[in-house]
């Protein structure tokens, strides 16, 4: 665990220079967007329908809103900087240093949280008090519940940061892993959550999706924070969770020895 | 089996160090590659796509050597000989196809923590410092990286800054110094875990005069101070002869020559420069009896003359022929690794043209 001694350091490092990058804070901004106009899309639906599998146009604001929060909380990307890492050579300086060289973006990545929370809470909070007015938004912020959701968030984010890290590694073999990334890009996000709450799903893909890694990547800590799973089904999910976490590891430990040893550190 | 290309029986293999006592070992290294070849053109990648060719390439082939502990150690070679394929599989970044590499004891390639805190790669091309930070932000990475103490890390780092000369370009943003500047933080970054074994590969590459005089004082001091052991490869004559008497000549990845410097151009080159500006116009003849004759030109003349009689044939020929200067000297050592791979070249020549069987 000599790792983690430096972990301090490497966070303090890289958070100085996520501040440094106010151009991303644009981007963060923008990629708002897309749920927000999904949930104009299905909260006139809901309105004229009166509720759609369940959901009523409360439930898809209150939805929509912490997909909002949470794909900014549980988003990694590191396919760039890994994949190109290695075909430029430039991995090379990190293979030389005594930690794993994925520890320099997993510190990247948890080191932009704390500025990606500042930016996107607070309008989500002012919102939901704004239309609260109107609509029953129902969260669920009891204490414990809120541990849970922490829980969820850090496996969801180890979920998307292996992910890219396995398909990144592809790089030690092939030169366009990008096309796998986009890939798992879409899927990802169509079977997550992000795009369509996943209770819209047949139920027959709702069940295939207990059992896959997808629903664990976003949806999960959000059903979770709107009070809408029982404690049985939270702690399955956990299981479930954790367990897809250790496989795309034990995955990625895999590629990537292997990679290490066929890489050919080019680049003079 | 053993080095028997044509050039190790004429130069000579140093006998160099007990093996049990070094305390870097390369024992009959091996490193290929498998390249694909592709013709140029449309109908070359159909080709290549339905069959791919592939080449192999020896880049490190049958290589031996050892070093002891405090060594400062010039790799000399042109590009593509080797060098930094040798320097990269010392370093633990690449595996070897066949033979042995051990440095403090440690497998190389097993990348373990214990070896990687002891020592550093330091290629002339690659960045280690983050690019959009001051240098020091880097610093204060790697001294987590390696565990190494605040105390021991002030005090490495105002050594480093003494010789170095590093204050003012710390708080600056990477991507804003010059490649002079960018190559002393990266140097820097290099040794502040206070590494046992160097390996340097290329360090002045692109730095002009005063910055290459610069590290090549911060390397031998860095050398006399803490004896860390050392490996430079460059392709800077003067690097090497500044800081390494013992080379290692290698090209096509083969060693060529290991041993002292001075006595590979003295085999080399048997001679001495005599270079003469006469006070007026002499017929070749008349010099060629002192000595080979390298070039004459008007009155500046160049003569080559066996060492052991340099002195006495230039007072010979001193009091003969009238002259307005003369000059004893070395061969540059430029010409004289030239030659050795002009001569390395022509022996793999006639060998690829040497019936087989």
């Amino acid at each position: 665990m000599a790792w983690l001694k430096a972990y301090p350091t490497l966070l303090k490092v890289y958070y100085a220079r996520s501040i440094e990058y106010r151009g991303q804070i644009l981007i963060w901004i923008l990629s708002s967007v897309l749920p927000l106009v999904m949930m104009f899309v299905w909260v006139a639906l809901a309105e004229s329908q009166g509720s759609i599998n369940g959901y009523g146009s409360a439930d898809f604001i209150s939805y929509y809103l912490m997909v909002t929060l949470f794909r900014r909380m549980t988003g990694a990307w590191i396919f760039w900087d890994v994949d190109s890492d290695i075909r430029t050579g430039a991995l090379s300086p990190q293979l030389l240093k005594p930690i794993h060289p994925l520890h320099h973006a997993l510190t990247r990545v948890l080191a932009s949280k704390p500025l990606q929370l500042a930016i996107v809470l607070p309008p989500i909070v002012l919102a939901s008090i704004l239309l609260s007015s109107r609509y029953a938004l129902h969260y669920d912020l009891r204490l414990i519940n809120l541990l849970w959701v922490a829980v969820a968030t850090w496996g969801a984010l180890l979920l998307e940061f292996f992910a890219q890290a396995i398909i990144g590694s592809l790089a030690f073999w092939i030169s366009h892993a990008v096309a796998l990334a986009d890939v798992w890009f879409w899927v990802r996000s169509f079977l997550s959550g992000w795009i369509i709450p996943l209770a819209m799903f047949p139920p027959g893909l709702q069940l295939a999706l207990v059992f896959l890694p997808f629903r664990y990547c976003l949806a999960f800590p959000i059903e979770i924070i709107l009070g809408a799973l029982s404690p049985d089904q939270i702690l399955l999910g956990f299981v479930m969770q954790y367990a897809w976490v250790l496989a795309f590891f034990a995955l990625f430990q895999f590629v990537w020895r292997r990679g290490v040893k066929s890489y050919g550190a080019v680049g003079a | 089996m053993n080095c028997d290309s044509l050039h190790c029986a004429a130069y000579g293999v140093t006998p160099g160090v007990k093996k049990n006592m070094a305390q870097i070992t390369v024992e009959h290294l091996c490193k290929y590659y498998a390249v694909h070849q592709k013709e140029p053109g449309f109908s070359g990648s159909l080709k290549s796509f339905v069959h791919r060719q592939t080449v192999q390439v020896k880049a490190v082939d049958d290589v031996s050597f050892h070093i002891e502990a405090g060594e400062m150690v010039g790799f000399l070679g042109p590009n593509g000989a080797g060098k930094t394929t040798t320097l990269k599989v010392l370093a633990g970044l690449l595996y070897p196809t066949g033979g042995r590499a051990t440095v403090l004891g440690f497998t190389p390639h097993e990348r373990r923590a214990a070896y990687l805190k002891q020592f550093t790669l330091v290629m002339g091309q690659k960045n280690q410092l983050i690019w959009d930070l001051p240098a020091l932000e880097t610093f204060q990475i790697n001294r987590a990286i390696y565990e190494v103490s605040p105390a021991d890390y002030a005090a490495t780092l105002k050594e480093l800054d003494d010789l170095l000369d590093l204050q003012p370009l710390l708080k600056k943003q990477v991507r804003k110094l010059s490649l002079g500047e960018r190559m002393k933080c990266e140097l820097a970054a290099a040794l502040l875990h206070r590494p046992k074994v160097l390996f340097l590969d290329e360090p002045t590459i692109g730095l002009d005069v005063t910055m290459q005089v610069a590290i090549r004082q911060f390397v031998a001091t860095y050398n006399q101070r803490h004896s860390a052991t050392i490996i430079l490869t460059s392709h800077y004559m003067a690097d090497v002869t500044a800081l390494t008497r013992r080379v290692i000549v290698i090209d096509h990845g083969k060693l060529l020559y290991d041993g002292d410097l001075r006595q590979l151009v003295e085999q080399v080159a048997p001679y001495k420069l005599l270079s003469l500006v006469l006070r007026e116009g002499t017929p070749p003849a008349a010099l060629a009896q002192y000595g080979e004759l390298e070039s004459i030109d008007g009155v500046k003349a160049t003569l080559h003359v066996p060492r052991a009689q340099a002195t006495k044939v230039a007072a010979h020929l001193l009091s003969t022929i009238k002259v307005d200067d003369v000059l004893i000297e070395e061969p540059p050592v430029e010409d004289i690794i030239r030659q050795v791979f002009a001569d390395s070249r022509a022996a793999r020549t006639a060998a690829e043209q040497r019936p087989h069987g």
